[in-house]
């Protein structure tokens, strides 16, 4: 038995009986998560049931200066909980409760296991819910939204995962155990649990988690309206903007997306338009109807080819199928592609689609684009064919030419997936090299092994392999979509 | 240097050359919050008030950059020409705060109830560290997921961890109308029953505050005007006759919240976070043993209190410590700035050295000897 066997095999000592897994066959479900184009065999899968089972995984493997994964659903876009070599895994699906939910506080603390949606169900009846909503949110943990800060088509308006976290419970790669933050929305001192969401669980394992829950709104007024330029669509966001209103959401999908969407759900978007935009107004129903008769005006006022206004709760959810469904979509117009996750000003969204339509044409891969619109936030979906020779390495060219466009820009190569593993050789092009060592110093506070993820967020380290690329297992069952 | 100059730089190098020369550096802007201002031991002040301006303005981003001394100020009447504002309700706007200061604080006023307080519209900073380098955290766009979060760590870090000299917010459209609300609610608990109803409604108000020290509950809607108007009339239903505040009245009141000037005279303003459910308890505590003017902002989420004694900090003091809560002191002249300050954690003190491992910029609080607390 070799040193690492023997530490494991002290490992299974220190849990109770079936928490650490090493068959091969049940851990190979572990080797990828939603970024399907890497893929490692973890040494071993660590499945505790308490907070204290995970403090005592973590403390083993600062002892044995072993690696670790922390993991949720695996939904991951950017690779965020790809194990690492020689490392584990600590699988957090069974903290899975809901401990404690205040109407009154209007907070609700969590287990990381628990599923996005999880919250917002049970925080309904108090006529409460929890923002945050990216696409996966039906199988999403809250764990991975606090590690990786993320999205959804809502952040103009509701901010980030970060900005519905006040507290949390850690144990951080060193092996300690601190709480940050508190039932109270407001504090005193350095915000901990702000530099910890977001941080891509490289300081360690939120085991609890304070959420700011918010009231639902009364009423949605949701219009799609179709252009016959994406150009006349990006235009509409911006007069909408200038309009004064601040929709919930603003959403636009290229010609390409709506026939993807078109094929896998018939969701019925206007024929023969070149871009569709999606607005949402949401509010008490005084100032919707509002609302609604402004932003009317402003959209007469786009040349719109066609319009649709959603009068029932089914043709809203309508709407929405075709958007969200379309990342899944592109599997019927495309055997395989990837998705870009990259934000440029809101104002340069134009200059930027006209500058992923020329690198799509010079590199000879077609590019479908869906964005939230209001934020800025691009999702270019690179369309390849992984059996023809040559075409997985342009692909990889236009998502790394587009991220760089996004940075020439003034934008972020990540609004909402993370750097993960996909984009951290694009970190240094976003952060001059005193920020990243200025990053680096802070993760060797919490970690100073260097153990918690291992490998990801920072360029340099030792790159797992690649395999395949396309849908997530989960997203050919329909299970989830991307945002 | 140590000697307790204060250094004027007005430009980004000379903010840096001006750290460099200090062993120890308070970074301070207008003063507005001075036990904030100050440190134990040898130190000398820099004062980025001279670092003014705003850098970058674009409307239809909903951002802005400005170096870290520009008033807030000089800020919203910028961003009132195109319509937009800062939700939160930025204290001490009037006595001179600046952006820098206000960050540095972690201060936010009574419309952080709608769409989250200062950590939820600070996007990026330009920081000048311990070691005269800068870096760039954050991002200058709405949504960005790169790198760690550091802007929101430094809400509230009161300047420990570098000089900022740079900042990016993101802003909102300004709506078009506001409508204030005021009803007597004699007492905290029945306070917090209607806060707690008004808080969860279909309503969406922009601020729900206590004002403790006349049993005031005020509500602020902002929307159109006919919006507010109906929204009004179910709230009377529901809570009863309501005073429907004018608006001039109304802008007056929540100013005077906001610059901390709804009390004759106070020794000292402290800030302690707690919650809707709590607050009622915090009060009741408070009233019972200092003599304070008390209001309760963002529903509950804070309890601003007004001392009228110089020295009834202390006794503030040991209620915080039974009632398990902490208190900022942010105005008045004292060097007793934490109350009921926890023991640095080893994880704090290590990203502290991480930020500055010089400790250029470590600050020592005179804490209260714990034996004095429970005398």
């Amino acid at each position: 038995m070799n040193s690492t066997q023997q530490a494991l095999a002290r490992l299974t000592q220190l849990l109770p009986p079936n928490r650490v897994r090493q068959d091969a066959a049940f851990n190979a479900a572990f080797e990828s998560d939603g970024l399907t184009a890497f893929h490692q065999k973890p040494l071993a899968v660590v499945i505790p049931e308490s907070s204290d089972e995970v403090v005592q995984a973590v403390r083993w493997c600062h002892n044995e200066a072993i690696p670790f994964v922390a993991r949720g659903s695996g939904t991951s876009l950017s690779g965020g909980s790809l194990p690492v070599a020689n490392g584990i895994v600590i699988a957090l699906n069974r903290l899975n409760k809901i401990l404690h939910l205040d109407p009154v506080d209007r907070i609700a603390v969590v287990e990381p296991g628990v599923v996005n949606i999880k919250v917002t169900e049970a925080a309904s009846k108090h006529g409460l819910y929890f923002a945050p909503d990216p696409s996966s949110q039906t199988v999403c943990t809250i764990g991975g939204n606090v590690a990786f800060n993320s999205g959804g088509a809502h952040c103009l308006k509701y901010g980030m995962t970060s900005n519905h976290v006040v507290g949390m419970k850690t144990v951080l790669g060193n092996g300690q155990c601190v709480e940050f933050g508190s039932a109270s929305t407001d504090a005193i001192g350095a915000d901990f649990p702000g530099l910890f969401t977001g941080s891509e669980g490289l300081f360690g394992i939120a085991t609890e988690i304070t959420l700011r829950l918010l009231p639902k709104p009364e009423k949605f007024h949701t219009v799609l309206v179709g252009y016959r330029s994406l150009q006349a669509a990006g235009d509409a966001v911006s007069a909408v903007i200038e309009s004064g209103l601040l929709p919930g959401a603003m959403e636009i999908m290229d010609a390409l997306s709506i026939e993807a969407a078109e094929a896998a759900v018939k969701c019925g978007y206007p024929k023969g338009c070149a871009a569709v935009l999606i607005v949402e107004l949401e509010g008490p129903r005084e100032r919707v109807e509002y609302e609604t008769r402004q932003l009317s005006e402003v959209i007469a006022r786009t040349d719109p080819f066609a319009q649709h206004v959603a009068m029932t709760l089914a043709e809203r959810l309508s709407i929405w199928k075709g958007r969200k469904c379309v990342f899944s979509a592109v599997g019927h117009i495309s055997p395989d592609f990837l998705v870009q996750d990259g934000v440029v000003p809101r104002n340069r969204l134009g200059e930027a689609l006209v500058r992923i339509q020329e690198i799509s044409r010079d590199v000879g891969i077609r590019v479908a684009n869906v964005f939230h619109a209001g934020d800025g936030n691009l999702h270019p979906m690179i369309l390849y064919d992984g059996n023809v020779e040559g075409e997985f390495d342009r692909a990889e060219e236009v998502c790394s030419r587009i991220i760089k466009v996004c940075i020439e820009m003034g934008g972020s190569i990540t609004g909402e997936h993370g750097v993960g593993m996909e984009k951290r050789e694009f970190l240094p092009d976003m952060f001059d090299p005193a920020t990243v060592e200025l990053f680096h110093r802070i993760r060797r506070a919490f970690d100073p092994l260097e153990i918690a993820n291992r490998g990801k967020m920072f360029p340099g380290a030792d790159a797992p392999s690649l395999s395949m690329s396309g849908l997530h297992p989960l997203e050919k069952q329909g299970v989830i979509s991307r945002e | 240097m140590s000697n307790n100059a204060t250094l004027q730089p007005t430009t980004i190098d000379e903010v840096r050359d001006a750290v460099l020369a200090c062993d120890h550096a308070v970074i301070v802007g207008n003063q507005t919050k001075p036990p904030l201002c100050m440190s134990d031991g040898p130190y000398d002040t820099i004062s980025v008030r001279g670092l003014s301006g705003v850098v970058q303005y674009e409307p239809s981003e909903f951002t802005f950059t400005a170096y870290a001394g520009t008033k807030i100020e000089d800020v919203q009447a910028v961003l009132s020409e195109r319509g937009q504002y800062l939700p939160f309700d930025p204290m001490l706007v009037r006595a001179g705060a600046t952006l820098g200061g206000t960050i540095a604080s972690g201060l936010s006023g009574p419309g952080r109830f709608r769409y989250g307080s200062i950590r939820d519209f600070f996007l990026g900073a330009k920081l000048t560290l311990g070691d005269g380098t800068i870096v760039n955290v954050g991002g200058k766009v709405v949504k960005n997921a790169a790198g760690f979060d550091i802007p929101k760590f430094l809400v509230g870090s009161c300047g420990e961890f570098g000089a900022m000299v740079e900042v990016t917010f993101k802003v909102f459209p300004k709506p078009v109308d506001s409508a204030t609300l005021s009803l007597r609610c004699e007492s905290a608990e029945l306070a917090l029953q209607m806060m707690a109803q008004a808080a969860v409604s279909r309503w969406e108000l922009d601020a729900i505050d206590y004002h403790h020290a006349t049993s005031t509950l005020y509500f602020r809607q902002r929307g159109p005007q006919d919006a507010n108007r109906e929204i009004a009339a179910e709230i009377q239903t529901q809570f009863g006759e309501l005073n429907h505040v004018d608006g001039e009245v109304a802008n007056a009141y929540w100013s005077s919240i906001t610059e901390f000037d709804w009390f004759a005279s106070a020794a000292h303003v402290v800030k302690i976070p707690t919650t809707t459910r709590q607050f009622p308890g915090l009060c009741d505590a408070i009233t019972a043993s200092v003599p304070a003017s008390l209001h309760v902002s963002g529903c509950g989420s804070v309890v601003w209190a007004a001392l009228e004694q110089p020295d009834s900090l202390h006794t503030l003091e040991n209620v915080l410590v039974q009632q398990n809560h902490r208190g900022l002191c942010v105005r008045g002249i004292s060097n007793h700035v934490f109350l009921n300050r926890q023991t640095t954690s080893d994880i704090e003190v290590a990203v502290q050295q991480a930020f500055d491992p010089s400790g250029r910029f470590k600050r020592t609080f005179p804490t209260q000897a714990r034996d004095s607390v429970s005398s």
